[in-house]
């Protein structure tokens, strides 16, 4: 149980002494003694003759189905729901706010317009724009839309992230939510091996029709307490964000389908927001230091190492005033170096070494 | 008043009798019927149903079912209060009178709970339950389970994204 659970356990606690009030011990037992319930044949003969209504309801709406059948392509849909999640299969598109235009719907999904974005969801998932309590908001520069199951609308089971740029918090590809941040999944500490974080996969993958960074997270808190994480980041500008806490396979079902039947806005500036790599040159001039960078896929703990699958290098132009100005304690870009990079889209703004 | 059954039963220790699991499950039980249902009179109600199915059933049970049995009826005897308390109270809403200021503590602390309450009437009925079953009665994942009729995953995942819905309601995201 996490802080927050902790929390929430007290809390709870405390909403029901309230509500039910001290403890009290047990009034004297009266059963209820009630007239004899339908036998259970005339019971069975009700339930005969609704079945019957429900299966000639059914074929009706399927006849008419057919008949008025809107034109446009079939989708196929995610996955059938394991038993017990909370998503249910509807055959209309779902409701949406109204920052979200609903623009067409095919059978079995929506069509809805977000941000700029085409997003198309399977049926039965809706989307809303994320609400905000307690003070906490988006990072700002950024707006956040929450894709649920219409059953559990508004609980963000994945997120969907319009990234601003004026922010004051570089995106990180590598980071659980997209942002250069500390999660903590575990209240147990991961580097002591009371738990267990890993990165399953790293790798890229198109979101929107767009190359995004895909990674799949595992932290097993403990043998019943496990969190499944998985992202997919456009990193250039528009950058866009989907992510889930909740990534179980049928979520993760759900968000490929998304990715694969959505359309992003296009690639508007010529730089990636962010990257992590090593610098394998450096050519320095006046203003300006160039280096090449090999990419690597990294963890936010270092117990999950890195991969790194690929000798392509990618060029940055560092501005000498970003390391070499007064009071900014940065050594020059040196080969060796585990670089972070932060651009603006079209320049880089920042540079740091994040050692291993 | 029927006399509650006692003496031997096919029910295994420490319940020996109706009796014994009515006076010791009645008040937790009342307690999870009222998180379930943030209506005390409404949750006796519910209780009160379950353990008058629950004392139809006593000579049937199997040893060491009972408080599993009654746990279910309770859930599902919370769910028809629900429906009927639903229709009741979109006609109720507009009667009721704003709480009374006092001191600033009380009403931290009113403020507290009447988050947590609105929150949980927001979740979707399944995710209250399981949260409620879990955070109130203190079950397992498993016994959530049994008391439900989900699936062990359905439970973990409802858990997991009623949590969420909280974290995001009461403001503790990260």
């Amino acid at each position: 149980m996490n802080d927050f659970e902790t929390r929430l356990a007290a809390r709870f606690a405390a909403l029901v002494d309230h509500e039910a009030g001290a403890p009290d011990s047990a009034p004297p037992f009266v059963p209820v003694l009630e007239d004899e319930a339908p036998d259970r044949r005339s019971r069975t003969r009700v339930f005969l003759v609704a079945a019957v209504v429900v299966v000639v309801a059914a074929l009706t709406w399927a006849g008419l189905s057919q008949v008025i059948h809107l034109p446009g392509p079939q989708v196929a849909g995610p996955p059938t729901p394991s038993a017990g999640t909370t998503a249910t299969a509807v055959s209309t598109a779902p409701s949406t706010s109204a920052s979200a235009q609903t623009t067409s719907s095919v059978a079995g999904a929506s069509t809805t317009v977000v941000g700029g974005m085409t997003l198309s969801l399977p049926a039965g998932w809706t989307v809303t724009p994320q609400t905000y309590s307690g003070g906490s908001g988006p990072i700002p520069g950024s707006t956040v839309w929450c894709i649920d199951p219409v059953t559990a609308k508004g609980s963000c089971t994945i997120s969907l992230t319009s990234a601003g740029q004026a922010t004051g918090n570089p995106l990180d590809v590598d980071v659980e939510g997209g942002w250069s941040s500390n999660p903590s999944y575990c209240s147990v500490d991961v580097r002591q091996g009371q738990a267990t974080h890993t990165l399953d996969v790293a790798d890229v993958r198109s979101f929107g029709g767009r190359s995004a960074e895909y990674r799949k997270w595992t932290h097993t808190c403990t043998a019943t307490q496990v969190v499944q994480a998985e992202m997919y980041e456009v990193a250039y500008a528009p950058a866009w964000i989907l992510f889930s806490e909740h990534a179980d396979s049928y979520v993760s079902a759900v968000m490929a389908w998304v990715a694969q039947h959505s359309t992003l806005p296009v690639q508007t500036l010529p730089l990636r927001l962010q990257d992590l790599g090593y610098v394998r040159s450096v050519h320095a001039s006046v203003s300006a230091y160039i280096v090449t960078l090999d990419r690597v896929y990294a963890s936010a703990y270092s117990t999950a190492g890195e991969i790194n699958n690929s000798s392509t290098t990618y060029e940055y132009t560092i501005p000498a005033l970003l390391v070499d100005a007064a009071g900014k304690q940065i050594a020059a870009p040196k080969v060796g170096d585990r670089a972070f990079i932060v651009t603006n889209g079209s320049a880089v703004t920042g540079y740091s070494v994040r050692p291993l | 008043m029927a006399q509650a059954r006692t003496g031997t039963s096919p029910v295994a220790d420490p319940l020996d009798s109706f009796e014994d699991c009515y006076s010791s499950h009645w008040w937790p039980m009342v307690r999870l019927a009222t998180a379930l249902l943030g209506d005390t009179a409404a949750a006796e109600d519910a209780v009160q149903e379950a353990f008058t199915g629950l004392y139809k059933k006593w000579p049937s049970l199997q040893p060491g079912s009972p408080v599993g049995y009654l746990r279910v009826s309770v859930v599902n005897a919370v769910r028809s209060a629900q429906r009927r308390l639903s229709t009741q109270r979109k006609h109720l809403h507009a009667l009721q009178d704003p709480p009374a200021p006092g001191a600033d503590e009380r009403l931290a602390r009113q403020g507290e709970r009447d988050q947590l309450r609105a929150a949980l009437d927001q979740l979707p009925a399944t995710q209250r339950e399981i949260l409620v079953l879990r955070f109130i009665s203190q079950l397992s994942d498993a016994e959530i389970a049994d008391a439900t009729g989900l699936s062990l995953g359905g439970v973990r995942s409802a858990s997991s994204r009623g949590v969420a819905a909280l974290r995001v309601t009461m403001g503790g995201s990260r």
